[in-house]
């Protein structure tokens, strides 16, 4: 079958589905945008209430600590939850509008990037307050938060057409990313709990990596390892690279399916 | 010279109705492992085959379940053909649901913006073309107003202004004629013998004969998906009208 749809440009289409749902979100809240602002500052206030004495007093700059576990948790949660649901959410578009559907996944992870690189504003101006210091290695931050987009635009693409075919997914995945909350350094150091042994398989999960990345940045300003970096971004460019395909070859049929 | 446009060949199509269940994970498992019982097939189109050249228009008629719009969503690349190919040698625009695109939170300017990406503008050329597209669809009262205060007939002017000034070799139309009131619908004919005179192709599905005399060159006719008649848009009119007596 050949044809040539008008040619497209991907990345405006990317940008206006992207800064479209942006606006949608917060449109008719009081706080408009101040509430991404909110959800992860209230985490954070629970959170470093409850640990700051048991597991809080080993960790030097323990919020700063948290907030960077939390920002970088939101945008792996919000961004593979949405991400799954992008498909769905637009199936208006599916069935009528011919363009690269990959597209409307890739955008709902770019509307949580924006909210999460806003956040991470935010992260910066809190390690100047609480006295963390400012450092050249700041500059890697960009690299750490486009791996993790890489990673979430990944998993997005694997779970959106899947969610079309079977809307059990969506729960499923909440429960994984309710137990992923535990499982991942957002309010611990993994040696407090865990063994050498079991810390080696616990760094195999790349969220965990970016957590360590971002910390090492921001408290020790130091740069990740080149064997961590490398490791992470592979991991993060073998799953978009296979949730491409899987996106490509389950989607041939999906303005049927939708 | 003109070259083939459009080239359809044997052209099959079949959809598999399922049953009015959830699709949860248990029912997919499920039609995994006995799929064929789960299922209704439904043969759309049946071993169509016909050619376009490039400058010619198409009219596909039909009563309703004729197997037209299933067509048209194959040339778009919506739907894949079951059996048999389906080529289209050129840019093409199908427009094919009016309204559906449009955000109704977003102002009339924002969905503009966004919907034109989709089909395939580029930025600097929608920001050229806006005050044209705005001033076709009759709307340059309601350019700052969410699209949700606009009427239907409103949003579906929107959208077909935004597909006409998208410069492809071929459009292809799903019963948009119907769009709006009489002026707007000389306009849409307007565009039609424009792009016409300027060696372009449209595909037409429509009930309105009429309105298929006056645009196309040639038809197809379809009846349950199978091929009745393809040919000079007068004959298989004729034949069309003799059946339906």
């Amino acid at each position: 079958m050949q044809r040539a749809i008008a040619q497209h440009d991907y990345w405006n289409i990317t940008r206006e589905l992207t800064v479209s749902a942006f606006k949608l979100r917060d449109q008719g809240t009081f706080l408009g945008f101040l509430w991404t602002l909110l959800q992860p500052l209230a985490m954070l206030s629970v959170l470093y209430w409850l640990f700051r004495n048991r597991v809080g007093e080993s960790i030097e700059h323990f919020g700063l600590y948290l907030l960077i576990g939390i920002v970088l948790w939101t945008f792996f949660a919000m961004g593979t939850g949405k991400g799954l649901l992008s498909l769905v959410m637009r199936r208006d578009l599916i069935s009528a509008v011919t363009f690269p559907h990959e597209l409307i996944a890739v955008s709902a992870v770019f509307t949580v990037l924006f909210s999460s690189t806003l956040e991470f504003v935010v992260v910066l101006g809190f390690a100047i307050a609480v006295g963390a210091g400012i450092s050249w290695t700041w500059l890697w931050l960009p690299v750490i938060l486009a791996t993790e987009a890489v990673l979430v635009i990944g998993c997005s693409l694997l779970f959106a057409p899947w969610y079309v075919y079977a809307r059990d997914l969506d729960n499923i995945w909440n429960i994984l990313l309710r137990l992923g909350f535990f499982l991942t350094p957002i309010f611990y150091l993994p040696e407090q709990f865990l063994s050498e042994g079991e810390q080696r398989i616990y760094m195999l999960n790349p969220v965990t990596q970016i957590m360590t990345h971002a910390r090492t940045v921001l408290l020790h300003h130091e740069l990740p390892s080149f064997g961590a970096t490398a490791y992470t971004l592979g991991v993060s460019l073998a799953i978009l690279l296979a949730g491409f395909v899987n996106f490509r070859y389950f989607t041939r049929d999906l303005a049927e399916r939708i | 010279m003109a070259h083939t446009l459009i080239d359809v060949s044997h052209l099959t199509k079949d959809f598999r109705l399922e049953r009015a269940t959830p699709s949860s994970l248990f029912s997919r498992i499920r039609k995994v492992l006995w799929l064929r019982g789960q299922t209704r097939p439904l043969r759309a189109l049946s071993d169509v085959t016909f050619q376009l050249e490039q400058g010619q228009s198409l009219g596909l008629i039909g009563d309703n379940g004729a197997g037209k719009s299933t067509l048209l969503r194959i040339l778009s690349g919506i739907y894949r053909p079951t059996a048999g190919s389906c080529n289209v040698y050129g840019r093409l625009t199908p427009v094919l649901e009016l309204g559906v695109g449009m955000h109704h939170d977003l102002s009339v300017r924002e969905n503009v913006f966004l919907y034109g990406a989709m089909i395939g503008f580029r930025r600097p050329e929608l920001v050229r073309l806006f005050d044209q597209i705005i001033a076709f669809a009759e709307l340059e009262e309601f350019v700052e107003v969410k699209a949700k205060e606009l009427s239907t007939g409103m949003r579906q002017r929107l959208t077909f202004s935004i597909n006409a000034h998208l410069e492809t070799d071929l459009i292809l139309l799903d019963e948009i004629l119907a769009v709006g009131d009489r002026s707007f619908r000389e306009k849409c004919y307007g565009v039609f013998k424009e792009r016409q005179r300027e060696g372009k192709s449209l595909v037409l599905a429509s009930h309105d004969l009429g309105a298929v005399e006056e645009v196309c060159d040639c038809c197809l006719l379809l009846e349950r998906g199978q091929q009745r008649a393809f040919g000079p848009t007068a004959e298989v009119l004729a034949e069309y009208e003799s059946n339906s007596q």
